[in-house]
């Protein structure tokens, strides 16, 4: 697929890297430069004696260098796939070295076993019963320990909101973060991260603006739901165990979910997001699947100044094999199986309005996609955030606040103070209908991307502290 | 909802100071639910009816509605750059070391006739409000998005002048902008428009406040001519000083005018130059100053940067200063090098050069601009001398700064002086020019003054034509294994920035 040049600068590790990666996208700076279907490769004269060997595999993208750098993708990766996108032309067909191919079939390899120890763990496990037996004695005394910790935090949190609404609200606005954040860290200690977060959070939401108190109680209710919730968690189907479980912070491991059958479609990445938190980034990447129309929000975690995946860019789309995590309304997600090289949303999505089907890709308007989000809080009442796909749209200011009014004239409040987003929404509509994807927490838009004019433009702005969930 | 009241009202004050307020249930799924609730635990109650409320509510949010259709803004017809040329422009807004070039880019962007991507028009919006001298190429390089868009944001206001510059609103725009804004009409009016733009200053010049009106006579530099002079002279009779010092200013470089005129009945009797070779130069001082002479602009006490010279010296170099210096040749049609010579050697050198260095400048006399650049000691305060280059066309600018190019014999000050003056120099370089320089500046990059030589080579990374980089870059070895290793970091600078310009505007022809 054309890669644009601002996708790949969205890989870069950092600004310094994106800018060393743009002065090496001339071709005086490479030695030699090849490309084919699956890869690009280039040498790059370094301060070494011997250039450095670049090389990226361009059905994930994945890259790999022989520089010392620890930066990842390196500036020679950015350099050499900025070159590729730029000039083409510079770079000769003619049969891969062999240190590309080395690599390749490797990283093919890797794969294979990767999937051959799945199967031969479970295949292993199948036919030795007493190993198995073992295995899952120790792993329920594990899991009962844990029950018991989690017992106990949700004890103790029930008697902290307790005490709260007993003692009445109206003074929580004064108390110090660490009113919120002692229980929170018990709970982290009583392995409920999940609650933990929920707890920290109140913090910010006591201190905002604007109907602080409303807010405040229905955030404990929401708290009070889960702990009585899990109280009954043996009586609730399946699907919401799962809900429950994962609003407590209990993790699935991503082998059971792989192992499970995955949605296979064409998905479109329509919006990523980063936000760092306690020395950890959570990279937040929603895919949209064309024949499903639903999304799926795909997880990376990464401590501070590790590189996150790069593998999913907005603005591209890939057949694949999503698997979601258990849930009654499944929203997060892991992509199983690849069965295409990315290509541009432009080539999958009719850009042109009149040319689309008259029910268009998404959820269409406001009220659609307000009916929606109804519906999957009836199925799943603990959902934190919503992606909205709306469509023909246009941004318009009332009274101080931004809103996406739809074509029937309904609203949708934009998030405040986003850092430049609802301008540049503006300059991208001027006032003509655009469709603008984004994630909708029950009081106002986050936006993340738009479609217009056949190209999906990020908005990008400082992630704020806070708001974020992990469900699953 | 009243419940959702009560619910709130009881949990800010607590349970133990309130009871529950348990209503009649309605019979409908939420009544149900809560009257499932156990009311004789009351904290249990008020939050379960919470955690029920807050999904209930969420779950039946209704949009506001907005019945005013918005009125699209009316579509540009250029079409958006390139990709590569938006990466560019991106590249300018990130890196302060490349947003000088931001102007260059705009201006070729228009010259192509294509349109910013909408998406960067809130930064360079933004970009603009903090930039004065960006606005002067943003503003025409917005297109009606970038109008329209400037429109919604008070701070972006700087932005729509420019519909009004060459209509018929510029009257009303006149009378409301703020001073800065007003500037900005004004010099835009008055390039194309001068009699149009002068005629604004008059319109509002009683009520104006007066560092407004000596702004505005500042501003008509640009197009001066014969048809200013009435308002010029009139101002000479204001009675702020920094308007009669504007106007004194400007009728000083229109040698029709009275001021002139008068300057010259003064000044002619005092110099003679009798007939005889080698020419001399007799110098007789003023005797007294008057009322009249004050009034043309003759300051009664030396200045401090004329320290040295006395007060009736000082007079006689006011009034040299507001003469054109062709006065002196036409005496014995004498060439200017001649007169030069001879006034260096007067007892009154000093206010000689002094006198007719800030009139050759003023009055725009080549001939004698270029004698004075050319003389020996020229590049010893070659910033001084910066206003006699940008007397001259430019190619003979650029001739003038060829023959005074120092060698690595020369001194550091004479080195800095002859940057100094390329710095003045006009921006558009010929190609033969261009290359001269830059081979001078890497010539001497290498020797003890390279340190000085450092701007005039970043300098030459915002003006060479870009055309020349694949000549430039082939003599400084590309591709060769140790590109790098003996190049210093500045001629580094130079080539990334000058392939950045290059690359750029190949990008705008995609």
């Amino acid at each position: 697929m054309p890669w644009t040049c601002e996708q790949i600068l969205a890989l870069a590790p950092d600004a310094s890297a994106a800018k060393s990666g743009r002065e090496l996208a001339m071709p005086r700076k490479w030695v030699s430069l090849g490309t084919d279907v699956d890869a690009a490769w280039g040498e790059c004269q370094g301060s070494a004696n011997d250039p450095y060997q670049t090389r990226i595999d361009l059905s994930e993208p994945a890259f790999k260098c022989s520089c010392p750098s620890r930066k990842f993708p390196c500036k020679h990766a950015l350099g050499l796939f900025l070159l590729l996108a730029q000039q083409p032309a510079v770079f000769s067909q003619c049969g891969r070295p062999d240190w590309v191919d080395e690599w390749l079939g490797s990283r093919r390899e890797r794969a294979e076993k990767k999937e051959q120890r799945r199967e031969a763990g479970a295949a292993a496990a199948a036919a030795d019963p007493a190993a198995q037996a073992r295995r899952a004695a120790e792993q329920a005394r594990r899991a009962e320990a844990r029950e018991d910790k989690v017992a106990r935090g949700l004890d103790e949190l029930d008697r902290f909101l307790r005490d709260l609404v007993r003692q009445g609200l109206a003074t929580v606005r004064d108390k110090p973060y660490s009113f919120w954040d002692a229980p929170a860290a018990r709970l982290v200690d009583a392995q409920a991260p999940g609650l933990a977060r929920r707890l920290q959070e109140l913090a910010g939401v006591a201190s905002a603006d604007g109907r602080w108190q409303e807010k405040v109680l229905e955030r404990l209710g929401r708290l009070h739901v889960i702990i009585e919730g899990y109280r009954h968690i043996a009586a609730l189907p399946s699907d919401m165990q799962a809900d429950l479980r994962a609003a407590i912070g209990f993790t699935v491991p991503q082998e059971d979910v792989l192992s499970g059958t995955g949605v296979r479609d064409q998905w479109l990445v329509l919006g990523q997001r980063v936000h760092e938190e306690d020395r950890l980034r959570t990279q937040r990447t929603w895919l949209w699947g064309q024949a499903c129309r639903r999304a799926a929000l795909i997880l990376h975690f990464a401590p501070a100044g590790q590189p996150l995946d790069i593998s999913l860019v907005p603005g591209t789309a890939l057949a694949a094999e999503v698997v979601y995590f258990p849930a009654s309304y499944p929203q997060r997600a892991l992509i199983k199986t690849r069965l295409s090289n990315p290509r541009s949303l432009s080539e999958v999505l009719p850009a042109p309005r009149r040319e689309r089907e008259a029910d268009g890709n998404g959820h269409g308007t406001v009220a659609t996609a307000l009916a929606r989000c109804a519906e999957a809080l009836a199925t799943q009442p603990l959902l934190e955030t919503f992606p909205l796909w709306l469509e023909t749209v246009v941004p318009v200011r009332i009274a101080g606040g931004w809103n996406l009014r739809d074509e029937d004239g309904r609203l949708m409040p934009l998030e405040r103070g986003c850092g430049g987003t609802e301008w540049m929404l503006a300059a991208l509509s001027g006032n003509a209908p655009i469709d603008v994807f984004g994630e909708w927490d029950g009081d106002a838009l986050r936006a993340l991307s738009a479609w217009v004019d056949g190209r999906l433009v990020r908005c990008s702005w400082p992630d704020p502290v806070g708001a974020q969930d992990l469900e699953g | 909802m009243e419940i959702a009241n009560e619910l709130l009202r009881v949990a800010l004050l607590g349970t133990e100071r309130q009871p529950l307020p348990w209503p009649e249930q309605a019979a409908d799924g939420l009544g149900r639910l809560l009257s499932a609730l156990d009311a004789g635990d009351r904290e249990g109650a008020l939050l379960g009816a919470a955690g029920a409320l807050a999904v209930y509510r969420r779950a039946g949010r209704v949009s506001a509605t907005r019945e005013t259709v918005p009125v699209p803004c009316p579509r540009d017809a250029q079409p958006r750059c390139s990709e590569r040329a938006a990466l560019h422009l991106a590249q300018m807004l990130e890196d302060p070391h490349k947003l000088p070039v931001l102007p260059e880019w705009l201006q070729a962007l228009r010259a192509k006739d294509k349109r910013i991507p909408e998406e960067k028009l809130p930064p360079l919006l933004e970009l603009g409000r903090r930039d004065r001298e960006l606005r002067e190429t943003l503003v025409p390089a917005l297109g009606k998005r970038g109008a329209w868009l400037a429109s919604l944001n008070p701070d972006w206001s700087y932005a729509l002048a420019s519909s009004a510059e060459t209509g018929e609103d510029a009257l009303e725009v006149w009378q409301t902008a703020d001073t800065p804004d007003r500037q900005r009409l004004l010099r835009t009016i008055r390039r194309e428009y001068p009699d149009r733009a002068r005629k604004l200053v008059e319109s509002t010049w009683k009520e104006d406040p007066p560092e407004e009106r000596a702004a505005f006579l500042a501003e008509l530099r640009t197009g001066l001519s014969m048809a200013d002079e009435p308002l010029l002279e009139e101002a000479l009779d204001d009675r702020r000083k920094e308007v009669r010092q504007a106007a004194i200013d400007l009728l000083a470089r229109l040698p029709e005018s009275r001021l002139v005129r008068r300057m010259s009945e003064r000044v002619l009797p005092l110099i003679a130059i009798p007939d005889g070779e080698p020419a001399t130069i007799e110098v007789r001082l003023p005797e007294a100053s008057d009322k009249a002479m004050q009034r043309d602009g003759v300051a009664l006490k030396p200045t401090a940067d004329h320290g040295n010279l006395g007060e009736k010296a000082f007079w006689l170099l006011q009034m040299l200063r507001a003469v054109p210096p062709s006065h002196w040749s036409h005496r014995r049609e004498l060439p200017p090098e001649r007169l030069l010579d001879a006034a260096d050697r007067s007892e009154w050198k000093e206010v000689l050069m002094r006198g007719w260095a800030e009139a050759a400048a003023r009055f725009r006399s080549p001939g004698w601009a270029e004698a004075m650049l050319l003389r020996a000691d020229a590049l010893q305060d070659g910033a001084a001398r910066a206003p006699l280059l940008e007397a001259l066309p430019p190619a003979q600018q650029q001739a003038v700064l060829l023959e005074l190019m120092p060698d690595a014999h020369r001194t550091a000050a004479e080195h800095q002086g002859w940057v100094a003056l390329l710095r003045a120099c006009e921006r558009d370089w010929s190609s033969t020019f261009a290359e001269k320089v830059v081979a001078h500046s890497l010539g001497i990059l290498d020797s003890r003054y390279g340190f000085h030589l450092e701007p005039a080579l970043s300098l030459c990374s915002l003006t060479v034509p870009p055309s020349l980089y694949p000549t430039v870059a082939a003599q400084l070895g590309e591709g060769s294994d140790d590109a790098w290793g003996w190049r210093s970091r500045a001629v580094e600078k130079f080539l990334v920035l000058l392939r950045f310009r290059w690359d750029m505007l190949q990008a705008l022809e995609e």
